[in-house]
């Protein structure tokens, strides 16, 4: 385990008992009768991963009239959905590599995972499906599309350079922010919280997810190859444009870079060049910046709850986020 | 619902399916998602056989027309190179019509249908990866997984419903009609056409299959002279 998730993990303390129980349920979720399936479906759980989702439907749960059974359900649920999302976009990015492991593309094949993607979906239901709340799933199946949506505009804007602020910020809230959100905000349905903290919890959850996948964007460029688990620079070889690009786009020195990078003609010695340069042109910097107005308005959030060990953790996941490494 | 003609309901069903799921990138790009209208036609054949059918089933038959739509666009999915624009696209369209099967179940909300139609979504992705990388080593099984795969939400759909009665028909016509398509289609646009047995096992598991079917058909007096000709011109009784 990283160091980085060693001190996230710290910061889930007060809330072992619960995560591992979801852990154990996430693990029992994906039981398959087809061993393809399971392994499969076991392969990327045992990688690991930070678990924020679970880990905030069952800090907002706190914030009602808690029930781990409730909140776990809830957890599984969005952490499945979150690594069918996984096993699919490595299909679609033709990754092999994902948390320092093969995909599971790269160890089977394309179609092991589209059905084993579509399986884990399936678990998520099932999950979800024994809560008998019209708004929980109504809220949940929103999320979904969104999220979606977000994905077929994130291939509708590939490898498109005359992009702003304003159409990077929409992607990223339906890529991660979304997911993120509704975490909180069905974690505290589920303990039928008030109506004002639920929004409250939903808002810190947008805006922390807002930071979190800048923050990702820029790791992306910033970190080491080993750090990532996959080469440095994916997100622009794959014809993503994120913010730190977004700020440095338009000079003159780095447009052949990206032209190379879209193109596929990019050399090894090239694409560390070209991340050099990213880092030395102060666009990291900028993307910190925006980063860290969102984390403001995150800790703004939870001003007005009351305090304990949940708000108190919710803060430090918050900081966590603007400092963490990779 | 009034009583229109068999034809004109199920092109009315794919009208309503294919606004369910449009998605103007997915429509542009990729053009229109396959809707199995064979596949449609069984799942409203409680409908087509004049069976009370309420704004609830309505619904939930679009929902398990979503479903099944993702179900065949994710199996277009090249097993090695899935690199070009359309097929990334592809993936995601089918992910796209998975949501919009749940959003449609919760919008009713049907929280037993969400449940039993998760565990068999689950289950038929278990058997097509059996079918895809395993398959068992008997005709008799490769065809009873086929049948799972192709009837297992329609089940669920009848069950919830209490169209129970018509079960056995659909359990039947599909791997019948895997069959004969084997005998008429280009293999490469069939499901599993590396499954498709040699030409004289194929003629006996018709001829057997066939026999079960009009037995089954038989024994249900419940069905409508119009439904039962169309499902004998499918399985060329």
């Amino acid at each position: 385990m990283g160091l980085e998730k060693i001190k996230l993990m710290s910061l889930y303390t007060d809330f072992r008992k619960d995560m591992s129980y979801i852990e154990k349920e996430l693990e029992r979720s994906v039981q398959s009768s087809s061993p393809i399936v399971r392994q499969a479906s076991l392969h990327l759980l045992k990688a690991g991963g930070k678990r924020i989702r679970p880990i905030f439907v069952i800090m907002a749960a706190q914030f009602g009239t808690y029930s781990l059974e409730n909140a776990a359900k809830i957890a599984v649920s969005l952490e499945l959905i979150h690594m069918a999302s996984l096993v699919h976009d490595d299909v679609i990015d033709d990754s092999d590599m994902r948390r320092g492991l093969q995909t599971v593309k790269a160890k089977w094949n394309n179609r092991v995972a589209m059905y084993a993607g579509d399986f884990i979906f399936s678990r998520a239901l099932t999950s979800i499906g024994t809560i008998e709340k019209a708004p929980i799933h109504q809220i949940l199946a929103e999320t979904m599309l969104e999220i979606c949506k977000g994905e077929i505009i994130q291939f509708d804007f590939q490898q498109q350079t005359d992009q702003g602020l304003r159409d990077y910020l929409k992607r990223i809230k339906r890529k991660t922010a979304l997911l993120l959100s509704s975490s909180c905000e069905l974690g505290a349905l589920s303990a039928d919280a008030d109506a004002q903290t639920v929004r409250k919890l939903k808002r810190y959850g947008y805006f922390t997810g807002m930071a979190f996948q800048i923050i990702d964007d820029i790791l992306d460029i910033t970190s080491t190859d080993a750090e990532l688990g996959k080469p440095a620079g994916s997100d622009l070889l794959n014809g993503h444009i994120t913010l730190p690009v977004l700020y440095i786009k338009d000079d003159e020195q780095f447009k052949p870079y990206m032209e190379r990078a879209f193109t596929g003609k990019m050399k090894e010695s090239d694409r560390q060049s070209m991340l050099r340069y990213i880092r030395q042109s102060g666009a990291i910097e900028k993307a910190q910046h925006v980063s860290d107005l969102y984390l403001t308005k995150a800790l703004k959030e939870l001003e007005d709850l009351p305090n304990g060990k949940s708000k108190k953790a919710l803060t430090q996941i918050a900081d966590f986020i603007g400092q963490r490494k990779y | 619902m009034e009583t229109k003609g068999f034809t004109d309901q199920v092109d009315n069903y794919i009208h309503h399916l294919r606004r369910a799921i449009y998605q103007p990138v997915v429509e542009r790009d990729a053009g229109h998602a396959p809707i199995d209208r064979r596949k449609a036609s069984l799942l409203l054949l409680p409908l087509l056989n004049g069976e009370q059918w309420t704004d609830e089933m309505q619904t939930a038959a679009l929902a398990i027309g979503a479903i099944h739509t993702a179900f065949d666009v994710h199996d277009q999915i090249d097993i090695v190179d899935a690199s070009s624009k359309e097929q990334q696209l592809m993936v995601l369209a089918g992910d796209h019509f998975s949501g919009i099967h749940y959003k449609l179940l919760a919008s009713i909300p049907n929280f037993h249908l969400i449940r039993s139609l998760s565990l068999a979504v689950g289950r038929i992705n278990e058997c097509k990866t059996t079918l895809f990388q395993a398959p068992p080593s008997t005709l008799e099984d490769r065809l009873q997984l086929i049948s799972e795969v192709e009837s297992a939400c329609i089940v669920k759909f009848f069950e919830a419903f209490g169209f129970s009665h018509y079960t056995h028909i659909v359990e039947t016509v599909f791997p019948l009609v895997w069959l004969l398509d084997s005998t008429e289609r280009d293999l490469n646009r069939m499901k599993f056409p590396h499954l498709v047995p040699n030409t004289n096992d194929t003629e006996d598991w018709i001829d057997q299959l066939q026999l079960q079917l009009n037995n089954r058909l038989k024994n249900s007096s419940y069905l409508h002279t119009e439904v039962l000709a169309e499902l004998q011109k499918m399985t060329k009784l």
